[in-house]
């Protein structure tokens, strides 16, 4: 299976919870796992708008089918029976199982197909051209779920195979007589058993009585002290049996082997036509598996090639889940990056980075083939996207870099790209880890580099103070936190009568001696739950322009230190400081 | 004696042994002749080889079975040419839905026996089936249940691996036997591991209202030496998942019974010892056996025309 598009970096798929959606894909055949699995990045626009055609293809496949009682159920069964075959190109050494796995493919695959609506089948190429070998390969067989060599194969095999089980029931026969001979002579079961232990006594007796003309034979081994081990052996008619049986036995591989050869030649004469039943059935699952997902989701099919990169309604599928799943509230995306670069600011905790990933998560879903978890798209079709950010280690690609120094060696990567390709980069918190002054230098510096190139969407995410105006540049900020709630919320919960209620939402304020004082007893998980809870209740996760004021640089830090319950001492300390250093700034 | 059918019929049978040549093979050839007779077909797994078979040359070892026609069993793919009871292909698991999802990135693969792909068949008549068996232990309740689905037979034998009772845990729901073959040199120590297996095997299963009774460790994974000496002295109970969990030698089984109590979240069904004696009095044997240890063996030799300890 050749790879379509290219390899997305890893970090990127791991940022952007990519890898986390698609594992819902839940393709029912190894062809379209295969193609799923060997769908890159990308970047010819062709190829997506028919891989997005399929999907939609294969959606009204669905609606026809879902309008024919169980077919929907039925397709689905016959696509997950599909095995993976066996190469064709060694069907010179196939046997048994290869032939099964033949028979079984071609089976569910004309079945599927026969259950699709003309439209569907004649779009995705599964118009079934394997009947011939199909009716050869099923001659005799019960049903698609099992293979053998039949009569129908080789008429020749009937006579023998009647022959063998002729044989087989007198020798059966033949032996129930000798059992029954010992039984009634010696008292002996075999009830099936190859040997008998008997004592030693009881062993002599019998081959003295089986030395007599006429007598069954039977062969005494030494077993241990007390017992001996009796077998009964053939006699010269069993054994003309045996041989006989034997000898059609033999004739009987013979003519299987011949059958097995034929039909592996055939099948390897269809090698054309069973390809392309592969490739439509691969295909068809895959588009299938991405309907399905794209259904589940509500998800829609993006525009791609646009100018401009504007996404309504956008949603993190696995953040949404998480937040779901512990009752937060999650508020989807609307965003549109009409120039090169966008800077993005607010507080913390305010889900700047979540946008990141959501433009990267809706455009690397969107640029391998799938519909997308948004109202709308629009988008550039890019050759690549990145991500960089002191945090975002590439497989620990590091090689003995520190934070900034790693951060450096990605934007030269990524700048480099950016030279001659359109692509998409989101920056995480870039520049942190140096002093402020410098990072915001370099931020600024980077921003305006990154301005020229037209082709290259830039969004970053800061707390860096970002005040300059530059044509190409959009400012944005988190809407952020709601303060008048904030401010009530920490009040009420300091004024509480309830022991709980306060002890979620203030801060700590231990005595002096206890546990807590020293930093030993940290918040509970429910504790840090209700007040990640109570954050998220008053945070708001909306992307808005930005005017350059003192605005953009709030963080509502001290504010969020103090709902996660950072102790009231250290708040009070950081509240005074910072005042103070605003004092000394304002020239009035 | 043979064992009785209804032991077996419409169940799960794992047949394991306490050491080589114990007669579990034997035992299971015992339990499908049983059944045969009763008329009841089967499935028939042989799980792994003993001592690890060389694939090219260890075919002689493959466990060969009587089968009857309508009997299912797993077989490998290269020795379909040497079946002489006209197979019939169901399965070939690892290309399947049955396996085939997790096989592409699995290590050691799926589906996979010693001697390449297993594949599924159903004896057309009656003849001769060559066994080969998984390589790995989770294969065993997918490759089953697929068997019992295609098949419609619920009777299943599975010949164990030897010494790898970590199989009853991915078969939670079998009834285990297990073989021991007893000879003169060795008898003493049979009676010694049978006593520590059914020890194993009878744990008392642990009540989650006791964990607030008594001092307690609830082990997820394995019980092995290195962890049972890092356990604090005042924990009175030790909990593991199953008997399959206690991967402690002989002794140190023993002495964990007498100084503490260890429980299982699951419990087994042991269906009994199946005991091959060799040159070994079958009374002296009864009487080093303690009672309920000689109360679980279900089968003496089922070869042997009386019962040891019994007859004359």
């Amino acid at each position: 299976m050749t790879f379509v598009g290219n390899q997305i970096p890893r970090h990127v798929l791991d940022f952007a919870r990519v890898s986390e959606f698609l594992g819902l894909l839940q393709p029912l055949t190894p062809y379209g796992r295969d193609i799923l699995d060997s769908t890159g990045f990308i970047e010819n626009g062709a190829t997506l708008e028919r891989l997005y055609d399929d999907i939609e293809a294969a959606g009204r496949a669905v609606r026809t089918l879902q309008s024919k009682g169980t077919a929907f159920e039925r397709v689905c069964w016959h696509l997950g029976r599909m095995p993976r075959l066996p190469s064709i190109g060694d069907a010179d050494s196939w046997g048994l199982m290869e032939l099964f796995l033949v028979k079984k493919f071609l089976a569910h695959c004309k079945a599927a197909g026969s259950l699709l609506d003309d439209a569907t089948v004649h779009y995705f190429g599964l118009d079934f051209a394997c009947e011939g070998l199909l009716a050869h390969l099923a001659a005799g067989n019960a049903d698609a779920e099992s293979f053998a060599i039949t009569e129908r194969h080789e008429p020749r095999l009937a006579a023998i195979r009647t022959r063998l089980s002729e044989l087989t029931a007198q020798a059966k026969t033949y032996r129930k007589n000798l059992e029954s001979r010992v039984r009634d002579s010696h008292g002996l079961e075999f009830m099936g058993r190859e040997f008998l232990l008997v004592t030693h006594e009881k062993g002599l007796a019998l081959a003295r009585v089986c030395s007599e003309p006429d007598a069954p034979r039977i062969e005494v081994e030494p077993y241990d002290e007390r017992y001996v081990k009796i077998r009964l052996l053939p006699d010269a008619d069993l054994l003309t049996l045996e041989e006989e049986r034997r000898a059609a036995r033999e004739m009987e591989r013979t003519l299987e082997e011949i059958v097995i050869r034929r039909l592996a030649q055939e099948t390897a004469s269809c090698s054309e036509q069973i390809e392309r039943a592969v490739q439509a059935i691969g295909r068809f699952d895959a588009a299938l598996a991405r309907w399905t997902l794209a259904n589940s989701w509500h998800m829609t099919r993006p525009q791609l090639g646009r100018a401009e990169w504007s996404c309504r309604g956008g949603r993190l599928v696995p953040l949404a889940l998480e937040c779901q799943e512990r009752g937060f509230a999650y508020v989807p995306l609307d965003l549109e990056l009409d120039k090169p670069v966008a800077l993005l600011t607010g507080s913390n905790m305010g889900g700047k980075t979540c946008v990141l990933q959501t433009v990267l998560f809706l455009q690397v879903l969107a640029q391998t083939g799938n519909f997308v978890p948004a109202d709308s798209l629009q988008a550039p079709l890019c050759a690549w996207v990145d991500v960089v950010g002191s945090e975002i280690d590439s497989n620990g690609a590091r090689r003995g870099l520190s934070s900034f120094g790693y951060e450096i060696h990605r934007l030269t990567q990524v700048l480099r790209r950016a030279r001659s390709q359109p692509g998409i980069v989101v920056f995480d918190e870039f520049a942190q880890t140096t002093s402020g002054e410098e990072g915001k230098a370099i931020m600024q510096a980077v921003s305006e580099h990154l301005a020229r190139y037209h082709a290259v969407r830039a969004l970053f995410a800061t707390h860096l103070a970002c005040d300059f105006r530059h044509p190409y540049i959009r400012h944005f900020r988190m809407a952020g936190l709601n303060r008048e709630a904030a401010r009530a919320a920490l009040a009420s919960g300091e004024n509480s009568a309830d022991d709980t209620q306060r002890g979620v939402l203030s801060s700590s304020s231990p005595a002096e001696g206890s546990d807590a004082a020293d930093g030993t007893a940290p918040a509970t998980e429910k504790d840090l739950t209700e007040r990640l809870r109570a954050i998220n209740a008053m945070m708001q996760y909306r992307v808005i322009p930005a005017e350059l004021s003192q605005d953009i640089l709030r963080s509502d830090a001290i504010m969020i230190a103090e709902l996660l319950g950072l102790d009231r001492p250290v708040i009070d300390r950081a509240r005074a400081l910072l005042e103070g250093e605003r004092q000394s700034c304002d020239p009035s | 004696m043979l064992p009785a059918s209804d032991w077996f019929a419409r169940r799960i049978s794992l047949v394991t042994g306490l050491g080589s040549g114990s007669g579990k093979t034997t035992f299971t050839k015992a339990a499908l002749a049983s059944l045969h007779r009763a008329g009841e077909r089967c499935i028939i797994i042989s799980a792994g080889f003993e001592g690890g078979t060389d694939p090219v040359n260890g075919v002689s070892r493959v466990p060969v079975f009587q089968v009857e026609g309508g009997d299912v069993f797993l077989t490998a793919a290269r020795l379909l040419p040497l079946l002489d009871c006209a197979p019939v292909i169901m399965d070939v698991p690892s290309r399947t839905q049955t396996l085939a999802d997790e096989s592409q990135q699995a290590r050691p693969p799926r589906g996979m026996s010693a001697l390449g792909p297993l594949v599924m068949v159903r004896a057309g008549r009656e003849g001769v089936a060559l066994l080969a068996g998984p390589s790995r232990n989770d294969d065993l309740p997918r490759i089953i249940q697929r068997a019992r689905e295609l098949s419609g037979i619920s009777t299943v034998l599975v010949d164990g691996s030897l010494d790898r009772i970590s199989q009853i845990s991915a078969l939670p729901e079998a009834t285990l036997f297990c073989s021991v073959m007893a000879d003169k040199a060795g008898w003493q120590r049979a009676v010694h591991r049978m006593t520590v297996f059914h020890a194993l095997v009878t744990l008392p299963v642990w009540q989650q209202q006791a964990a607030a009774m008594e001092a307690s460790v609830e082990l997820p994974g394995l019980l092995t030496s290195e962890l049972y000496g890092s356990i604090a002295a005042n924990r009175v109970a030790v909990v593991v998942d199953d008997m399959a969990h206690v991967f402690l030698s002989d002794q140190e089984v023993l002495a964990l019974a007498s100084q503490r109590r260890l429980h299982v979240r699951r419990k087994v069904t042991f269906g009994g010892f199946c005991v091959v004696l060799r040159d070994v009095d079958g009374i002296r044997f009864r009487q080093a056996l303690r009672p309920d240890v000689d109360a679980a063996v279900c089968c003496w030799n089922p070869y042997v025309h009386e019962t040891p300890g019994v007859a004359a």
